[in-house]
């Protein structure tokens, strides 16, 4: 017996080798990135209470489209008690 | 003035169907400060008036074709959906129509006291109807539909005038524009003193609560002032959009404090329009606040001082259309 296998040694062999061991590991990689991404999913969707929908992705097509940070935000420092005042304060907050 | 009196300046005028008045740590800034705050003032209001044939406003009111808007219009429509938003809806610039069926169809000084004729609410359509592209200034409002800015203009006004106040003078300054006030560079070393009250007209005399602010925005909303009758019942500017009628009474008034004016005045109408819901989400924004319920008792959130006297009552003397 040769010691070696001529035909496997052949480079159109190796090439097709090459290539079955590639496309192994980037069927595997696909796999991975779905199971892996199907687990987030699950998990994300088991969190939400029952009745709630998630925000669509899109606004619909009709809403306007207010700039980012639509939350209202605090003051730096809240007001301070003045009391009582050293002299008469110098405006009024009332409604108009 | 005595050695020991306040060092600022003030200046107060009409403006805006309201009062203006401006503060400026340094007297010497105030010319600068105030040419500022009156070119600023007449900007808003050839933008958003509702009262004013010739401002953008009313042009895109009575238009069904898109219009762009310009700069300063623009801002105003950001800031305008942006409080729908951030209110979800309970304060919302499509509230023009149900503000005119309520009586309040002109300017505030021109709509009449006391009318017996029967009122009909009528609910807007809705801010998510308004077709606005901020990127390219494009507005087209829907047949039927009326902005009124009039929730977020005039805070927007105090928060631009005092930026650019302050900048002018090179000093701190503060605009108060009918009680809803801005803040903006180095305060005096004890704060702006602001008194609160029902209305801002009240004279800042101290009787009731005082507080110091250093920056930022305070704004009160109430049922107080600008209300008048209409079939037998007394009716103010600010509409619940869910109904398009006055809001259930709960609140009198209710002070904010947030980064901006246009943050606090937001907060302080929608807390007017939730009633009931309004401390739990107050505390959730962490908004510092002061609510007056219409039989004067006080309930304050998130840092707010606690009064050192009850609410006085309403008061009695009644200026302008009731």
């Amino acid at each position: 017996m040769p010691d070696s296998d001529p035909l496997h040694d052949h480079p159109a062999v190796r090439r097709r080798d090459r290539g079955l061991r590639r496309v192994g590991v980037v069927t595997a990689a696909v796999l991975t990135t779905a199971a892996a991404g199907t687990a987030v999913l699950g998990a994300e969707y088991r969190g939400q209470p029952p009745g709630v929908v998630p925000p669509p992705a899109t606004a619909p097509a009709s809403a306007p489209t207010p700039p980012a940070g639509s939350t209202l935000r605090p003051p730096v420092q809240a007001p301070v008690p003045v009391a009582p005042p050293s002299q008469a304060p110098s405006a009024t907050s009332g409604a108009s | 003035m005595t050695a020991h009196a306040v060092r600022h300046s003030t200046t107060t005028f009409p403006a805006l169907g309201t009062t203006a008045v401006l503060l400026v740590a340094d007297p010497d800034g105030t010319p600068d400060a105030l040419r500022v705050l009156r070119a600023e003032l007449e900007a808003i209001d050839l933008a958003c008036s509702r009262f004013r044939p010739d401002s953008e406003l009313s042009r895109a009111n009575h238009v069904t074709a898109p219009v762009t808007a310009g700069p300063l219009f623009a801002e105003a429509i950001d800031a305008a959906l942006r409080a729908a938003r951030a209110t979800e809806g309970a304060v919302d610039p499509t509230v023009g129509p149900s503000m005119a069926a309520l009586g309040y169809d002109r300017s505030f000084a021109s709509v009449r006291p006391v009318d017996d004729g029967p009122v009909t609410p009528v609910r807007p359509a809705g801010w998510c109807t308004v077709d606005w592209d901020s990127r390219t200034r494009r507005l087209r409002l829907p047949p039927g539909t009326g902005l009124d800015l009039g929730a977020t203009a005039k805070a927007l006004a105090a928060d631009r005038a005092a930026e650019r106040a302050a900048q002018a003078a090179g000093c701190g300054v503060l605009v108060c524009l009918g009680g809803d006030l801005a803040a903006a560079g180095p305060a005096p070393r004890d704060g702006w003193q602001v008194a609160i009250a029902d209305d801002h007209a009240t004279p800042p005399s101290g009787a009731g609560p005082v507080v110091s602010v250093t920056g930022g925005g305070l704004a009160t909303s109430g049922t107080a002032a600008r209300s008048w009758r209409r079939g037998g019942r007394t009716l103010h500017h600010i509409v619940d959009p869910a109904t398009g009628d006055v809001p259930a009474p709960l609140w009198r008034t209710v002070s904010v404090a947030a980064a901006t004016c246009v943050d606090a005045n937001t907060a302080a109408t929608a807390a007017i329009v939730r009633g009931t819901r309004a401390l739990g989400w107050l505390r959730g924004l962490g908004l510092p606040a002061r609510l007056v319920r219409t039989d004067g008792s006080v309930t304050v959130v998130c840092g707010w001082p606690e009064d050192s006297s009850p609410a006085r009552p309403p008061a009695d003397s009644r200026r302008g259309p009731r």
